[in-house]
């Protein structure tokens, strides 16, 4: 038996500095540079400067937009998502296995090409839909303008509800059902029970969900960008958005982009610490792990309008735009009807074998989505396996840390990682690729800790206490016993970041350069220069290659749960 | 072969004491038993004895030599401690078959293929588990996994073995079986075992010698089981122990009194004290229909093989246990309400000032 001394600069005290470590450099140093910016800008606290910068009208108009398309948002989601939740889980609606599934296929639909579908659909000239109405049926007007607040709103709840949905057919199922019986028997009537017993329970999920989409929408880039940045509507992301990429470097845009940036942090910091709260709130430890069967409404005659209703919501917002985007993306011009000889493969063969901006835009999101999954994987599994197993001490700032990828959104992220790695501070890689693998690294972080938190909570201590009995050094315990457990959790964090990187536009539109495109940012910046339909094509490619990805996930990791 | 020393260990977690000035020696080759209710801390002496925990302030010694050492903040780590474990959750490595996880220790040991499957297949027989090595845990009952623990803990040959509860998650048949299994292996390998547990029937059946803790953590007797079981150090030994009657006896002039009732008792207390505690277990009185402490029966319940009375005696209640074979012969089955005659067979006294035993040295 050797003496070991313990504390010291250990292996354990090393894995926890290179964790903060890496928290620090990708996330807390870009968001406190943005902060100092905002607040220290001249050197010294300005807070005249502050107050000058937000009530410019420009500015201001700016966060009362974000703060009223992500209300209308929200509102619009919870309801849609709790009702379709309500729906699947409570009532005997046909085929509720398969409707449960098909409510979840909006995630899979990036907003920004859903955006830009409706824009060919209810554009009020040129729209397909409008268009219809009006040579067709004879209308004077167009019968819905889509570049409006209420065209946003509803284009993001098409795509944001799911996150209500989850969280609230989530809760629904759980609630142990003996919970209304009891009410039941006590001689309360159905009403009298949904009132009083399931929405005071569920309420904590409803709120958890809208608080989600609050802090998304508030955050989100494309659908306004869109459909709002041509008229003048601006929110927080596409003022910061525009302010960088109009006046590069200058000092006042870089400023006012700032101070917007640090309103989102400020209230993302405000509605997660809001929504943990809600759901560390005493009401929802009643609703358990187990899955119970609850009491079903007879919906009756309603069963079958309801399941058309439901059908036809999924037709409207997820088939329609899709198949718009595939029609045009092989349309020989935009503008023209969809026949026969107008139609072709040519525009998808030119995007993907031809054009080198396309074939560079795809090559460099799967690379950068590839890189920064495999990076973003293996620094979550150590930063989560110090949060999860570790004793330490400083593990406190580590959590704190931990906590910071969840609440910053991506146009503050890219904002961000401007100020650090333009070469301010000795690196420079503004107009490489590597900044955007750095932001990514930031952005999806989140996803990576989560999951692998959760599946290193699943390794009892007394498993690697076990290795060590049984003679194993700590990296042995490492790689024999931790590893091959939480294998699964960090295949689901790569394909958790891999997919969505995909298509991430917020981010890599504030750094791409010529060379440097990524497939979010090519569809995109071909919508805004009139290559309609290559930019269609590129965005059907972008669907295919998503919903593969996706049946790839299902399939491997449902086969690993075996 | 192996012995341990505590000395004056010290640990707490945050403003929680567990262990204050904690001192204790197992013997090299004996069975020695941690017995205490939850939460008492056997656990985390354990823990600091395995190495998973360093003692805030003492030294702990294996064989002589010392692996825990807060003056010096040294520590050995645990898998230099030469030590199996078998924890209260098995802790079965789920990925790998029944084979992997015994091999395991062996395998860190970089022994050879050809050594490591003998090895194995001994083990496997030893603990009982021929013919399902090539299972994966998930295909295991509870017993089995338990079995897969023991024989892990078991194959590195280690002189200590130390035992985490490992026979709380069994029902009670298994339970059984595997305390007198482990005690026969332990006999037959000479191997030194620490047993923590809080099942005071797994403590008798088991050990050699028992130190039973108080729910602060410290430790109030050590002895063999049954020097622990006859001469309880204090009421709480003697209530941790089974069902328990406590009725308070006055001594005046040589003469015993429960109320206003003489006790008529062979074996008198060794304490002079005038008020002392009558402690008895229900099978420890005799009760008849003639002569003796007078109380009445409140509540006659039928347990098959026993009949269970609950009987006022002096406005304390007393619980008494009698064969019912024996009431059928001798007109002993009693109905509430009735009046009966309370002798005892054997007593365990307590000055009732301190609730201890006269006799003093119980505690080593």
């Amino acid at each position: 038996m050797n003496i070991v001394k313990k504390p010291g600069l250990s292996i354990t005290n090393i894995i926890l500095f290179i964790s903060i470590g890496i928290l620090v450099i990708f996330v807390a140093f870009p968001v406190l540079l943005i902060l100092f910016n905002a607040f220290f800008g001249g050197g010294t606290l300005n807070v005249k400067d502050i107050v000058s910068v937000v009530s410019n009208p420009e500015t201001y108009q700016a966060l009362l937009n974000s703060v009223f398309i992500a209300s209308g948002t929200t509102l619009f989601s919870t309801i849609v998502g709790t009702f379709f939740a309500w729906l699947v889980t409570r009532t005997d609606l046909p085929f509720k296995g398969f409707m449960k599934i098909v409510f979840l296929v909006p995630f899979m639909l990036p907003s920004f090409i859903g955006a830009i579908a409706w824009k060919m659909l209810l554009n009020p000239r040129a729209g397909y839909i409008n268009r219809f109405f009006m040579d067709t049926l004879g209308f004077s007007d167009p019968v819905f303008n889509i570049y409006s607040y209420l065209g946003m709103m509803l284009v993001e709840t098409m795509y944001l509800f799911p996150f209500v949905f989850i969280q609230v057919s989530g809760a629904l199922e759980r609630m142990d059902p003996t919970l209304e019986e009891s009410a039941r028997i006590s001689g309360a009537g159905l009403f009298t029970i949904t009132r009083k017993i399931t929405i005071p329970l569920v309420l904590p999920s409803v709120i958890s969900g809208a608080l989600l989409i609050m802090l998304y929408s508030m955050a989100h880039f494309g659908t306004v960008a869109v459909l709002g940045m041509e008229h003048g509507i601006f929110n927080i992301p596409t003022l910061i958005y525009e302010k960088i990429h109009a006046s590069a470097g200058n000092f006042q845009s870089i400023r006012t982009a700032t101070v917007l940036a640090s309103v989102l942090i400020i209230s993302a910091a405000c509605i997660i610490w809001l929504q943990r709260k809600v759901l560390g709130s005493g009401k929802y430890q009643i609703i358990g792990g187990k899955s119970f069967r609850p009491v079903e409404l007879k919906l009756r005659g309603l069963r079958y309008p309801l399941l058309f209703i439901c059908l036809g919501y999924i037709a409207f917002t997820i088939l329609l735009p899709t198949l718009t985007i595939f029609l045009v993306g092989g349309l020989k011009t935009y503008g023209l009807p969809f026949t026969m000889e107008n139609l072709s493969l040519a525009n998808y063969h030119f995007v993907l074998f031809e054009w080198q901006l396309t074939k560079d835009a795809i090559f460099n999101s799967v690379t950068l989505g590839f890189a920064a999954a495999v990076i973003t994987m293996f620094a979550g599994v150590m930063i989560s396996y110090v949060l999860v197993k570790m004793k330490v001490r400083g593990k406190g700032i580590l959590e704190f840390l931990g906590v910071l990828p969840f609440s910053v959104p991506g146009s503050v992220i890219a904002l961000g990682v401007i100020l650090a790695w333009s070469g301010k501070f000795g690196i420079n890689l503004y107009n490489t690729v590597w900044i955007i693998l750095v932001a990514y690294i930031a952005r999806y972080m989140a996803f990576s800790l989560q999951a692998n938190k959760a599946a290193l909570s699943q390794v009892h201590d007394s498993l690697m206490e076990a290795a060590q009995a049984c003679g194993a050094t700590m990296g042995q315990t490492l790689k024999d016993i931790v590893l091959p457990l939480v294998r699964p959790g960090m295949l689901s964090a790569f394909f958790l970041i891999f997919l969505p990187a995909l298509r991430e536009l917020t981010v890599s539109v504030m750094l791409y350069s010529p060379a440097t495109r990524t497939l979010g940012v090519a569809i995109y910046t071909l919508n805004e220069d009139g290559e309609t339909v290559y930019s269609a094509a590129l965005a059907g490619i972008a669907l295919i290659i998503i919903v593969l990805g996706q049946l790839f996930i299902k399939k491997v990791l449902g086969a690993k749960q075996q | 072969m192996a012995n341990i020393r505590i000395e004056s260990v010290y640990k707490s977690y945050e403003d929680n004491h567990v262990h204050k000035d904690l001192n204790l020696t197992i013997n090299d080759g004996e069975c020695f038993t941690l017995l205490g209710p939850s939460g008492c801390g056997k656990s985390v002496l354990l823990r600091m004895i395995a190495g998973f925990e360093m003692p805030d302030k003492g030294k702990i010694f294996i064989n002589d030599q010392i692996v825990a050492d807060s003056d010096t903040k040294k520590s050995v780590p645990p898998n230099q401690r030469d030590l199996g474990v078998v924890f209260q959750d098995y802790a079965v490595w789920p990925h790998m078959s029944v084979f992997d996880n015994i091999a395991y220790p062996l395998k860190i040991a970089k022994q050879s293929k050809e050594i490591i499957k003998e090895k194995v297949m001994n083990i496997v027989h030893l603990v009982g588990l021929t013919n399902l090595e090539k299972r994966m845990p998930s295909q295991l009952s509870g017993g089995q996994q338990q079995r897969v623990a023991l024989g892990r803990a078991l194959i590195g040959n280690p002189s200590l073995m130390l035992l985490d509860e490992p026979l709380n998650n069994l029902d009670a048949n298994l339970r059984e079986e595997m305390r007198f299994e482990i005690k026969a292996l332990q006999k037959k390998l000479g191997i030194t075992i620490f047993f923590v547990t809080h099942d005071q029937e797994v403590a008798l059946a088991i050990s050699d010698r028992i130190a039973i803790m108080n729910e602060k953590g410290k430790v109030m007797q050590i002895g063999t089981p049954f020097d622990i079981f006859e001469n309880p150090a204090n009421d709480f030994i003697f209530k941790f122990l089974g069902v328990s009657n406590f009725l308070d006896v006055k001594q005046q002039d040589g003469k015993l009194y429960i109320g206003s009732q003489e006790l008529f008792i062979d074996k008198k207390p060794n304490i002079s004290a005038p008020h002392l505690v009558a402690a008895f277990r229900p099978t420890d009185v005799e009760i008849s229909r003639s002569k003796g402490i007078v109380g009445t029966i409140t509540r006659s319940n039928f347990l098959g093989a026993d009949m269970d009375y609950l009987i006022a005696v002096e406005s304390k209640i007393v619980r008494t246990q009698i064969n019912t074979y024996n009431a059928l012969q001798n007109n002993l089955v009693f109905k509430e309400g009735e009046k009966c005659f309370l002798n005892f067979n054997s007593i365990s006294w307590f000055n009732k000032d301190t609730m201890q035993t006269g006799h003093e040295g119980d505690l080593k």
